[in-house]
């Protein structure tokens, strides 16, 4: 990988990984150290970048997403990275949405957050987050779905209840 | 948030993230060393606990030395008579 082409993936990607990194760990600190580390080991292992196994985001996303949890692994060594969780409505107050969403997500198991990080933030496919996070197409299923009803759950004060019609209240 | 969820959806999309900051940048793209250059300006972290046994290892060492030196000054000056004494 040449100097030139470095620079471009950098430039091309360095948002989109440090999106995600932030969402998963919730602090701007850990995501810079992040996307540095990822780009990183890019640097020194281009080789093991293969494009006929997905584009560069999705590659950038698989390192991101293996630092990030290497990092709650060491930080946690006893905790499950998916467990029953079942989340409870969160006690936030109405005019802090976007604080009770960030709450809610860093709330998650690592493994449904970043299903749901991937799948709503990045826009990304089933088949695209499988890819990335090494799992089959099956287990994200599984894990998107825990996710979405777990964060109904939590923002259920900041969402109509299912089925609601609007000005029928 | 299920495909036909656009509400969860829309809420989460009032969480932003914050802007990278400039000096990330700077962090990654600066120019990157070729590997002999380490050695003459690369630096090392080394953990504490092995600065304590390189210590004390040195100090061992030093002890060593020192009790060599020591037990043979005696001798030589018992050589240093020997020779008196035969001249």
């Amino acid at each position: 990988m040449t100097d030139a082409e470095f620079r471009d993936a950098f430039h091309g990607h360095k948002d989109v990984v440090h999106r995600f990194a932030y969402r998963m760990t919730g602090s701007a600190s850990a995501a810079e150290d992040v996307v540095q580390d990822c780009f990183l080991i890019l640097w020194r292992k281009p080789a093991a970048y293969d494009p006929s196994r997905g584009g560069m985001r999705a590659f950038l996303l698989g390192i991101a997403r293996n630092l990030i949890l290497k990092r709650w692994r060491d930080e946690r060594p006893h905790e499950q990275l998916e467990d029953a969780f079942i989340g409870q409505p969160l006690n936030v107050l109405d005019d802090d949405r976007s604080q009770a969403v960030e709450k809610a997500i860093l709330m998650l198991p690592p493994l449904q957050r970043e299903a749901v990080v991937l799948a709503e933030y990045e826009e990304m496919s089933l088949e695209e987050i499988a890819r990335t996070t090494a799992a089959d197409l099956a287990a994200v299923k599984s894990r998107l779905h825990r996710a979405r009803q777990n964060l109904r759950r939590m923002l259920a004060h900041l969402l109509e209840p299912r089925g609601a019609f609007h000005g029928t209240k | 948030m299920e495909p036909n969820d656009p509400q969860l959806r829309n809420l989460l999309k009032e969480w932003q993230t914050p802007a990278i900051s400039p000096s990330l940048e700077e962090r990654v793209l600066r120019p990157r060393r070729h590997w002999s250059s380490f050695l003459l300006h690369g630096s090392i972290r080394v953990p504490l606990p092995v600065v304590y046994c390189l210590l004390m290892l040195l100090i061992f060492a030093g002890w060593r030395m020192s009790a060599r030196t020591a037990q043979t000054a005696p001798c030589a000056a018992n050589c240093n008579h020997a020779l008196t004494d035969a001249c």
